[in-house]
């Protein structure tokens, strides 16, 4: 077991168990812990992200699937779009230089921070999916695909993008929509990590350890069976996310 | 629709299990190549429940085949031209 093994192992175990309980995908704080404090470059750190992804997808989905929560046909049909994104932002993401990556990966940790803020009733992307006038596969076909672009450019799940789409446009009762996004959200992953692992931007010892470190802190959560709404626990996430977007900032501005 | 969930499900559950399974035998017994395997087989298990997918919807002609069996090119073109 290598020195660098417990740390990681933590950050997947502290992200697996904060993910889990208040339903936000675990890329969010395992990609800012890995590059801000593990001391790994940037895409490094996607790419573990996404492999901590694909294996929480894997736990989760098989649940779902088995229990019949799981809308497969609008899973498979949306994955399509999202995994042509992730492929494309994957790709993308090897000519992009670190800066403009933090910066965008804060502003997904704002605008996260404000999904979770317990005053909103219903966060932006909800209003805004309520109150558009297009087609709804269209809607949700051009969600997908920015799904797949989050994930495969920032390394996380995509979820807080799915979810919405699939309750909102493609009217799932919100427990389905959560599960088919859990399904959805690994088979995007895996096409973003295995871009970044055919280019040789994956460290797969610090992968695999945050991704031991993820299964395991997801266990709470899944024996839970439901998530933490606490109002005091969903304001101090919201408060951790906007601590980490600063970090983020003041790394991406550094980077410049 | 019940098999293609079965199929994808079952897929899934060996795919994973693998998967974590060789990560720590490799970890175990010092064999980094067991990590990389199982860190490829946990990249690969979606694929998998797809491609599981992608069969029986062949097979049952139905609309998701196309979707499916996409997926699963685009996939590989990213990787063909991410090397």
């Amino acid at each position: 077991m290598s020195t660098e093994f417990l740390p990681l192992f933590a950050i997947g175990l502290a992200a697996g168990a904060l993910g889990g309980l208040l339903g936000v995908g675990g890329g969010l704080l395992i990609v800012p812990a890995l590059a801000l404090w593990g001391g790994l470059p940037l895409r490094v750190a996607v790419s573990a992200s996404l492999v901590c992804i694909c294996a929480t997808s894997v736990s989760g989905s098989a649940i779902h699937l088995s229990k019949q929560r799981v809308d497969l046909a609008s899973a498979i049909e949306l994955q399509f779009f999202a995994v042509v994104g992730a492929v494309a932002a994957g790709l993308g993401a090897g000519l992009i230089p670190p800066g403009p990556l933090f910066l965008t990966f804060a502003a997904l940790l704002l605008l996260t921070a404000g999904q979770m803020w317990p005053s909103a009733n219903k966060g932006l992307i909800e209003r805004v999916l309520e109150h558009t006038r297009w087609s709804r596969a269209r809607v949700a076909r051009g969600v997908s695909v920015g799904a797949g672009i989050i994930s495969g450019l920032l390394g996380v799940g995509g979820g807080i993008l799915n979810t919405p789409v699939l309750h909102l446009v493609m009217g799932l009762p919100f427990e389905r929509a959560v599960a088919t996004s859990t399904y959805m959200i690994g088979m995007t992953a895996a096409a973003g990590a295995l871009v970044y692992y055919a280019r040789g931007d994956m460290v797969v010892s610090a992968a695999t350890a945050a991704m031991l470190g993820t299964l395991l802190g997801a266990v709470p959560a899944a024996l839970g069976g439901h998530r933490i709404g606490a109002r005091g626990l969903r304001m101090a996430f919201a408060l951790l996310l906007l601590t980490i977007a600063a970090m983020m900032l003041r790394r991406g501005v550094a980077e410049f | 629709m019940r098999q293609h969930e079965e199929r994808a499900g079952t897929s899934l559950v060996v795919m994973g299990a693998l998967a974590v399974a060789s990560v720590l035998a490799g970890m175990g017994l010092r064999r980094p190549d067991f990590v990389t395997a199982g860190a490829t087989l946990m990249m690969a298990a979606p694929l998998a429940a797809l491609a599981g997918v992608a069969f029986s919807a062949l097979r049952a002609r139905d609309r998701l085949a196309p979707y499916a069996i996409g997926a699963l090119l685009v996939t590989a073109a990213g990787m063909l031209l991410a090397r």
